[in-house]
């Protein structure tokens, strides 16, 4: 079987840094297999395109925040001044905590349900810092479902245990290590059969996508006119 | 006044009231209409008030990517029993921070009047918003909307440059309903003579369709 490469390249644009991955596409009898399964898994995208992610934020007052959720952060240990909010989605409430850590300067938050029971800590990092098997398939996850995109933020998720999650914290890493889910979720505009879309996509460690949300953008009228 | 001008500079005073619709006509394109008025109070410090123009534009703005825009438009301006014509092409696209609008803003345009040579002026604009509360702007709250614009002007050979810094507490009333008040003020003819330094007030309503 004779196999014709079509190199393709994948701009991503972030902090004024731009990074290029290069895709290679066969043109196979496997190809055709993995295009059928990409149309299906394109369908049903499709329907995940359609979910909105909506939500209203508040600051909250150190006093509203419930015990459990202060206690862990204070097991955090953060020097940084941290801001408290309430987020209001569709159908559900959390709370969340950001700041900054002193140790890599990166932007920290750290959500929790509306009891105060820990949900994951995002921390906002470049998007050199995801390791570049995963940046390769989800650009070509990108490549593949939309006519243009471009990446406005990335951050990295940390799930798990308690403690593990806290250690984690303390030694100020973005590397994903086994003692806890790591997932990436990025903010990225999109056009698709001319239309445009801010979109909010979560990926896995292996790249694969998890969860697709549209977000409610703003009108910015006021500013252009 | 938060600018340090000469003891000789030219200052005036007035309002600024404007209209500013915006009607979606499908995902690509967008019309802009405005309506706004000037009403001169001071000169020099004493009282001169007087109503000086009114302007009409209508703007229609195309999407070109993700995050920019072409528009072209004409604006209309009535000023003493004038009526001066203006021809805009403007590119905008957003850039920078995710949580906060920031608009920049390219503008040429030419205007003819009667009584005047023709004018040609490039702008361009910086316009950013900031939530009072929170980091992200929801219904029913305040933000702060600042812009800086610079104006190269050329007019019968001669070539002069504006500064305008704007400085407006707007009220989200819902996405496409907002109410903004602020503070205009523009610098020029500095490069020629003493300057003259204009401060309006402003108060803007933005209702999108």
């Amino acid at each position: 079987m004779v196999l014709e490469k079509e190199t393709r390249f994948c701009f991503i644009k972030q902090n004024y840094e731009w990074n290029v991955i290069y895709l290679t596409r066969k043109n196979s009898m496997k190809a055709t297999i993995l295009i059928l399964w990409s149309l299906l898994f394109l369908t049903m995208v499709n329907t995940a395109f359609a979910q909105v992610k909506y939500e209203k934020e508040y600051r909250l007052d150190i006093a509203e925040v419930p015990d459990s959720a202060r206690q862990f952060l204070a097991e955090l240990a953060f020097e940084k001044r941290i801001k408290w909010y309430q987020e209001e989605g569709l159908e559900d409430v959390s709370i969340e905590a950001k700041t900054k850590n002193k140790g890599n300067r990166k932007k920290y938050s750290i959500e929790f349900d509306k009891n105060g029971i820990f949900e994951d800590v995002e921390i906002e990092i470049g998007w050199a810092e995801i390791p570049s098997a995963v940046q390769h398939r989800v650009c070509s996850y990108l490549d593949r479902s939309f006519d243009k995109f471009k990446i406005e933020r990335a951050q990295v998720q940390f799930t798990g245990e308690h403690p593990a999650i806290k250690a984690k914290v303390r030694e100020a890493s973005v590397q994903p290590s086994p003692q806890v889910t790591t997932r990436y979720e990025l903010i990225a505009k999109v056009k698709k059969e001319k239309n445009f879309q801010k979109l909010e996509l979560l990926f896995n460690l292996e790249g694969e996508l998890i969860r697709q949300s549209r977000i409610v953008s703003t009108n910015t009228d006021n500013l252009e006119y | 006044m938060a600018w340090t001008v000469s003891a000789q500079t030219r200052t005036q005073y007035g309002v600024l009231p404007a209209i500013n619709l915006n009607k979606k006509i499908n995902a690509r394109y967008k019309l802009n209409f405005k309506l706004e008025g000037r009403q001169r109070l001071f000169q020099q410090g004493e009282s001169a008030a007087d109503y000086q123009l009114t302007d009409l534009a209508l703007v229609l703005a195309r999407r070109m990517g993700l995050d920019h825009s072409l528009a072209g438009g004409y604006l209309i301006r009535f000023r003493e029993g004038e009526r001066i014509h203006r021809l805009i092409q403007q590119w905008a696209f957003e850039g920078g921070f995710t949580n906060l609008g920031l608009v920049h803003r390219f503008v040429l345009d030419q205007t003819f009047a009667p009584s005047e040579a023709a004018q040609f002026r490039l702008r361009y604009r910086a316009a950013i918003q900031f939530p009072l509360s929170g980091q992200s702007l929801n219904e029913r709250e305040l933000y702060l909307k600042m812009s800086n614009e610079y104006l190269g002007e050329l007019q019968a050979a001669e070539y002069d440059l504006e500064i305008r810094l704007v400085l407006a507490l707007g009220y989200r009333i819902t996405d496409n309903n907002k109410l903004e008040l602020g503070l205009d003020n523009r610098y020029d003819a500095f490069l020629r003579d003493e300057g003259r330094l204009r401060a309006w007030s402003t108060l803007t309503w933005y209702r999108a369709f």
